[in-house]
């Protein structure tokens, strides 16, 4: 029964890293300091959120990005906004959510091609979105002027409560729209 | 600016300035026109004389790229029509509405993340047994540290012209910083810039500072427990 143990082992320390992060923890991240691979962590966590699920914790395991992050449950949510208020959020306005749409459906994306989808300077909008660290500069393309490449992070999958970019609305739906207007044409 | 320079070509001998207009008015064949001779005679002559004004030369190469442009358009099938250039592309209707639909179901779903408390919503800094730890800084934060002190400085000296001048080096500066910095030791980034004395020397420190980190010789860290921004070696513990 050794392994049953250490397996329930595992399963606590696990809990208890996701107890203490922040930010959404992935299996890979564990498995550098944990006996087993990151297939096997990540099976455990799963399992901790199937648990959690059925005997109705009072937290429960988001995936986000790939990874897993413990948030209380939606039907608490009034009772602890009594409790401790609503918590603060970053605002975004709507043109930094149309910015962040752009940047999330044609990443990596530089300034020119949001501008050109937009129609109106971007600069400062992408400045406000870096520095609330929902896109970050994934690097530079190669091409004349070398112009910085945008790409939205894990906080901007937290913020929208996304497991990952393909819950955005279907690209195929994009293509589709794309496709009409060309036939348009 | 009075450009005195000729140019001697089959189809044209004169000032430059009336190459120029001729080929606007395509009194001159400007696509048979050997651009890259007459700047060839150009650069030969600019290093002959000792007079040539920076002005001077700019002004030169802003007429050659002139010329260029026009030649160029020529020489495109399709003859000589100005592209249009308001041809701006509008971001279509239906993708826009698209996209305006996605960031409203965006909205929504972030309404209903925000109804899901974290666990620990102001997480502390963690520290490892007493060691001064420090933390990656960002863009944003470094810039404000240098825009004060630079604006201390000004405070403190009024310098009636912000003049860049040759009598900052950067190299200098970038050596001046490296023996500065050692491993083990942090030095204060306010240290390190306002022991400057004139404004024009911080901002050649500042470059420098970039350019060394750029080249991986130094970090740029804040310490953790306080938010000071330090400069670093590369090879410091202790970094998170």
């Amino acid at each position: 029964m050794e392994i049953e143990g250490e397996e329930l082992n595992l399963k606590a320390l696990i809990e208890a890293a996701l107890f203490v992060s922040e930010e959404p923890i992935r299996a890979a991240e564990l498995s550098d300091i944990l006996p087993v691979d990151g297939g096997k962590i990540r099976q455990i966590m799963l399992e901790l959120k199937e648990e959690y699920k059925e005997q109705e914790r009072g937290m429960q395991l988001l995936e986000i990005s790939g990874g897993f992050k413990m948030t209380t449950r939606e039907e608490h949510y009034s009772f602890l906004e009594k409790l401790f208020g609503r918590q603060t959020r970053a605002r975004l306005s709507d043109s930094a959510i149309e910015t962040l749409v752009i940047v999330a459906y044609y990443q990596p994306v530089t300034r020119a091609e949001v501008e050109s989808l937009r129609g109106v300077n971007s600069q400062s909008v992408i400045n406000t979105l870096l520095e609330k660290g929902f896109i970050k500069i994934k690097g530079r393309r190669d091409e004349i002027g070398r112009p910085m490449e945008y790409s939205t992070t894990k906080k901007f999958l937290d913020y929208f409560g996304l497991g990952s970019l393909n819950d955005l609305p279907d690209e195929d739906e994009v293509e589709t729209l794309r496709s009409r207007e060309e036939q348009n044409e | 600016m009075e450009l005195d320079y000729e140019v001697y070509d089959e189809h044209y001998q004169g000032p430059l300035e009336g190459l120029l207009e001729v080929a606007r008015s395509h009194d001159v064949p400007i696509s048979e026109i050997k651009l890259a001779d007459l700047v060839e005679d150009f650069i030969n002559h600019l290093g002959n004389s000792s007079d040539w004004t920076v002005g001077g030369a700019s002004s030169l190469l802003l007429l050659f790229s002139e010329l260029l442009r026009i030649k160029t358009r020529e020489l495109l099938p399709g003859g000589e029509e100005e592209p249009e250039e308001d041809e701006k592309e509008e971001l279509p209707d239906e993708k826009r509405q698209f996209f305006l639909q996605v960031g409203e179901t965006l909205k929504e779903k972030a309404k209903e993340r925000a109804r899901l408390y974290d666990t620990r919503p102001d997480l502390p800094e963690f520290v490892r047994s007493g060691e001064t730890v420090y933390k990656e800084v960002t863009l944003f934060e470094l810039v404000k540290a240098f825009q004060n002190i630079v604006v201390t400085q000004r405070d403190q000296r009024e310098l009636p012209h912000f003049k860049f001048s040759d009598n900052y080096d950067t190299e200098e500066q970038m050596e001046r910083i490296k023996s500065s910095v050692n491993p083990g030791e942090p030095v204060a980034f306010a240290e390190l810039l306002s022991s400057r004395p004139v404004r024009e020397e911080i901002v050649v420190t500042f470059v420098a500072l970039l350019q060394l980190v750029k080249q991986a010789e130094l970090r740029i860290v804040k310490q953790v427990s306080t938010d000071e921004i330090f400069v670093i070696t590369p090879g410091q513990q202790n970094v998170g």
